[in-house]
């Protein structure tokens, strides 16, 4: 058991080329924390300098506050899941659970215990003599999850261990990930570009972007109060709409799009007033826009309509700006027709279109 | 494709093949003759003999010096198998200054023709005193230009994530090395050791220059000194047969793993 920290952490691959720039992060004991970011935001090399299989330009990497950047991986007290396994290929199941025992010489007798432990909870009882060539995707990187838990670290490391698996098998993956994590309590860090992943397992997430952390927050307070337009944009499926226009004030504000004059509704922040008469950037979730029984509402255009069963998603347009909205599975619509729709203002997020912060 | 093209295409393989094949063929079957019968063109004897054979194994320590050739060819091999292999790592698999340059050096060692580097390979034999042993033999050998540059080549393309594993398991360079890379490198470990053991039981000059004691010989030496020196009573059965001696453990090897010996040099550089 230990908790992890990066202190003011960068690595320059070659000058001016950065994989992860001044980052900080505390991760308490037993937590799970998520990395997530498009690929190449250095979410990997994060993981890489707390494994110590990569070596920080600058900073301190603390686990189990021992300052540990000297330390090699194999005295670091952690396990590591690959992306695509990294089994040993010559070694069957058993051998490649057991190897890193064997290695820090334990009797063979506490040796099988633990294999016999680990096969159990991973259901690998039957699978100890097979080779990894004999063996599927998801039982290779449940082989993978065995290796790192028969050691017993105080830190899982985990490089996107889905990512290679089909998607049915991913989400039954997700969770037994999540229900090894409630049986061992242990440290995970766990990095993914998949926000689902990221939403669905850890108790907090880390957003990274161009190798510089954006946000670190629960996954609510992440959905809810995205600092900036990237994290709004990242979080949630489908993406948040994003709508630029001129921001004016008469008696309440409206935003024009350049095809339509949205009328905010009163009690707006007041941190609107500095960007009244100029651009500004409107985000709203698809689920905080619905179809209006009134005339009132915000004129759009259907573009195309996606049945997932559940709901619907719309696929709408003002003239300029593009709006998804989703909708239940039973009201009646037609693509190329015109509805009006409500937005719920109270949930909607304002952006500067130059820095793209939250206002 | 055509018939005509397929005949014309198997003609050419089978004069090709024979063409190869003819003289070597010719020369065991002639071990096998009486020695008047030799000059002449037929290819099988009339009257099937070991009379060749006979003069070799009585003229010269032929089975000592196979041993001594089995002893050097062998301990050289391993040897090379097991230090170019970890240059081979270390200069596709460690980061350090200078790697690209010593990488260039050992390239050009190889650009270097021996016959070059012979006298003062030679001097240095003698001031370190180990001429007439088999360690004038063998440590010239014991490290090669040539398997350093495909362990190499075979290692750069080994999955990173295995390596990072391995030493996430606690493993080291040496444990990374030779349990994890050795037993998923057996093709480039065969080809490697094909070439170099029979470069070494092949080589004639170098032992003829560092040996004078007939007991520590190899075995082409001795069948070269027999051939020109004399003894073989200028009888060209004994000539042959001596030389069919020398080749036939070459051939079995290279029989025996060729399978892999191909699927190497056809997968080399490539990755799975």
């Amino acid at each position: 058991m230990a908790q992890v920290a990066l202190k003011n952490i960068s690595k320059e691959f070659e000058k001016g080329v950065f994989g992860i720039k001044d980052a900080n992060i505390d991760i308490a004991d037993g937590e799970f924390v998520v990395l997530v970011g498009p690929s190449g935001c250095g979410k990997s090399t994060t993981l890489r300098i707390i494994a110590g299989l990569e070596e920080a330009s600058e900073g301190e990497v603390f686990i189990g506050n021992k300052m540990v950047n000297d330390v090699p991986p194999k005295d670091r007290d952690i396990a590591m899941v690959f992306q695509n396994y990294a089994l040993y290929p010559h070694m069957n199941v058993y051998q490649n659970i057991s190897f890193g025992l064997k290695l820090r010489k334990y009797d063979s007798k506490e040796i099988a215990a633990r294999v016999k432990n680990a096969a159990e909870i991973l259901d690998l009882t039957n699978l100890l003599e097979r080779k990894p060539k004999a063996l599927s995707g998801g039982q290779r990187q449940r082989v993978a999850l065995g290796r790192s838990i028969v050691r017993q670290p105080s830190v899982f490391l985990f490089d996107e261990p889905l990512s290679n698996l089909d998607a049915k098998l991913r989400v039954q993956m997700r969770t037994e990930i999540s229900k090894l994590h409630n049986r061992l309590k242990t440290t995970m860090i766990y990095v993914t570009h998949d926000q689902v992943e990221a939403m669905t397992l850890g108790d907090r997430i880390i957003v990274m972007k161009d190798s510089i952390i954006q946000q670190t927050d629960t996954p609510m307070n992440l959905y809810n109060n995205p600092v900036n337009k990237f994290v709004a944009g990242f979080i949630g499926s489908p993406s948040m709409n994003f709508i630029k226009g001129t921001l004016r004030k008469r008696d309440v504000y409206t935003l024009d799009d350049g095809s339509v004059v949205i009328k905010l509704q009163n009690g707006m922040p007041d941190s609107l007033s500095s960007f009244v008469d100029k651009e500004i950037i409107m985000g709203i979730r698809p689920e905080d826009i619905t179809l209006s029984d009134s005339n009132n509402g915000i004129p759009l255009t259907i573009e195309v309509s996606e049945m997932m069963g559940n709901e619907i998603y719309l696929y709408m347009t003002t003239g300029s700006s593009s709006i998804v909205s989703r909708v239940p599975p039973d009201v009646e619509v037609e693509e190329g027709g015109n509805v009006m729709v409500d937005f719920n203002f109270s949930k909607a997020h304002f952006f500067n279109p130059v820095t793209e912060e939250k206002i | 494709m055509g018939i005509l093209k397929k005949t014309l295409f198997y003609s050419v393989l089978f004069i090709g093949a024979i063409t190869f094949l003819y003289p070597f063929i010719w020369m065991i079957l002639a071990t096998f003759k009486p020695e008047i019968e030799i000059t002449e063109l037929t290819l099988l004897p009339s009257e099937f003999t070991l009379r060749s054979y006979e003069l070799v194994f009585n003229k010269i320590p032929i089975i000592r010096s196979f041993l001594n050739s089995l002893f050097v060819s062998l301990t050289a091999t391993a040897s090379v198998l097991f230090f170019s292999s970890m240059v081979g790592y270390s200069l596709s698999r460690l980061e350090y200054r200078g790697r690209e340059l010593i990488f260039g050096v050992i390239l050009l060692t190889m650009m270097i023709p021996a016959q070059i580097t012979l006298i003062p390979m030679y001097i240095l034999m003698v001031k370190l005193e180990l001429t007439n042993t088999y360690r004038a033999l063998i440590f010239p050998a014991s490290i090669s230009a040539f398997g350093i540059l495909l362990f190499r080549q075979y290692f750069k393309s080994f999955p990173q994530e295995i390596i990072d594993a391995a030493r996430i398991d606690g493993a080291g360079e040496f444990t990374i090395l030779y349990r994890i890379i050795w037993p998923n490198s057996i093709p480039t470990l065969i080809t490697v050791g094909i070439i170099t053991f029979m470069g070494i039981w092949n080589d004639v000059l170098w032992p003829l220059i560092v040996i004078k004691k007939e007991s520590l010989m190899t075995m082409p030496q001795m069948v070269t000194l027999f051939s020109v020196g004399g003894r073989a009573e200028a009888q060209l059965g004994a000539v042959l047969a001596a030389a069919t001696l020398l080749a036939v453990p070459v051939m079995l090897i290279y029989l025996f793993f060729q399978k892999y010996f191909i699927r190497s040099m056809a997968t080399s550089g490539l990755k799975n």
